[in-house]
C-alpha cells in the first residue's frame, strides 16, 4: 500500500471551484446562445456587450453561490501564473477571432471569406478546449465539440455566410446545450453544497 | 554504511504528533497548495464539524505552523489561514519520514 498523499489530487479538489459549479459552463451557454438570439435580429451593438454580460453572471454567481457554499482561496504563485496565461491566451484568441472575420470580410471570395463562421467555431472551440485542460474538467471538451459542430453545421444550413437564420438556429441550439448543461452542474453543486450556517 | 541503516531502521525518526493527526494532516495538505484559504473552504474540503475544525485550527496555531488572520467581511467575520515557513517544513519533513519509515521513494 502506498503511503505518499496523493497531492496533486489534493491540489485538484483544491481549485475545482474554477469549474465544479457550472458557472463556466452557463457563462459560455449565455453568451453562444444569445449571440444567436441577436443574429435574427439585425446584428447590433448589443452583441459587443455580450462578453461582459457572460462575465458578470460567472462573477456574480462566484460571490453569492459558489463562495458562501465552499469557501474561497488565495491561489498558489504557481497557479496565478496558469491563471494569468490563461486570461492572456483567451485574449489573444478573442483578438484572433476578431481580426480572422475583418479579414474574410476585406478579402472577397477566399477560402476564409466562404468559410468565414466554420472558422470561427474552430478558434471558439479550441479555446474551451484549452479552458477545459487548464481547468481540468474534461465536460469542456464536449462542449467544444458542441461549438465547432454548431458553427461548422450552422454554416452548411445556411448555405451562404449572409444567411443568419440558419446558421443563428444552429448556434441557439449549440449555446443552449451548454447552458442547460452547466444549470444543471450547477443544480448539483448547489445540492452537494448547502450553505455552512456558522462562520468563524 | 549498513550500520548506519540499521540503526536508522531501528530508530526511526520521531513523527511529528501535531501533523500525524489525519485532519491535521489534511488541514495541512490543502494549505500546502494555495496561498491561503478561508475557514469555510476547509470546512467543505475536510469535512470536519465547525467545532472540529476550530479545535485543530487552534493547535496548529499554537505550534506555529499556520497563521489565522481575522476580518470583517460585508459585515460578517471571516477568517483566513495560511501555512507558515515552519508548517511547511513541518508538513514536509513529516512526509519524508514516513515515505522513509515506509521504504518508499
Amino acid at each position: 500500500m502506498s503511503y505518499e498523499l496523493d497531492m496533486k489530487e489534493i491540489e485538484r479538489q483544491a481549485y475545482m471551484s474554477y469549474s465544479e459549479d457550472g458557472l463556466v459552463d452557463i457563462a459560455i451557454g449565455f453568451v453562444i446562445m444569445a449571440w444567436g438570439l441577436l443574429l435574427l435580429k439585425e446584428p447590433s451593438g448589443v452583441i459587443a456587450l455580450l462578453g461582459p454580460l457572460g462575465m458578470g453572471i460567472w462573477y456574480l454567481g462566484k460571490r453569492f453561490i459558489t463562495i458562501p457554499r465552499i469557501g474561497t482561496i488565495e491561489p498558489s504563485p504557481k497557479m496565478e501564473r496558469r491563471l494569468r496565461n490563461l486570461a492572456i491566451f483567451l485574449l489573444l484568441l478573442g483578438l484572433m477571432a476578431l481580426a480572422g472575420i475583418l479579414i474574410s470580410r476585406m478579402v472577397s471570395s477566399s477560402f476564409t471569406a466562404d468559410h468565414s463562421l466554420g472558422i470561427l467555431g474552430l478558434v471558439l472551440a479550441a479555446g474551451v478546449a484549452v479552458l477545459a485542460y487548464l481547468l481540468n474538467a474534461s465536460r469542456l471538451y464536449v462542449y467544444a465539440v458542441i461549438l465547432f459542430v454548431a458553427f461548422a453545421g450552422g454554416e452548411i444550413l445556411a448555405g451562404s455566410v449572409t444567411n443568419f437564420d440558419a446558421f443563428a438556429s444552429s448556434v441557439i441550439i449549440g449555446g443552449g446545450l451548454i447552458l442547460t448543461s452547466g444549470i444543471v452542474v450547477l443544480l448539483r453543486f448547489v445540492r452537494k453544497y448547502p450553505r455552512p450556517e456558522l462562520e468563524a | 554504511m549498513a550500520t548506519d541503516e540499521n540503526q536508522e531502521a531501528a530508530n526511526p525518526p520521531p513523527l511529528d504528533r501535531v501533523v500525524h493527526e489525519p485532519a491535521r494532516l489534511k488541514i495541512l495538505a490543502y494549505l500546502s497548495v494555495v496561498e491561503s484559504a478561508d475557514f469555510v473552504f476547509l470546512l467543505s474540503r475536510t469535512g470536519l464539524t465547525y467545532g472540529n475544525l476550530s479545535s485543530h485550527m487552534s493547535k496548529l496555531e499554537e505550534a506555529g505552523y499556520i497563521e489565522v488572520e481575522k476580518e470583517i467581511k460585508d459585515k460578517r467575520p471571516h477568517t483566513m489561514l495560511s501555512l507558515t515557513d515552519q508548517g511547511r517544513t513541518a508538513f514536509d519533513a513529516y512526509r519524508q519520514n514516513m515515505l522513509d519509515l515506509l521504504g518508499e521513494d
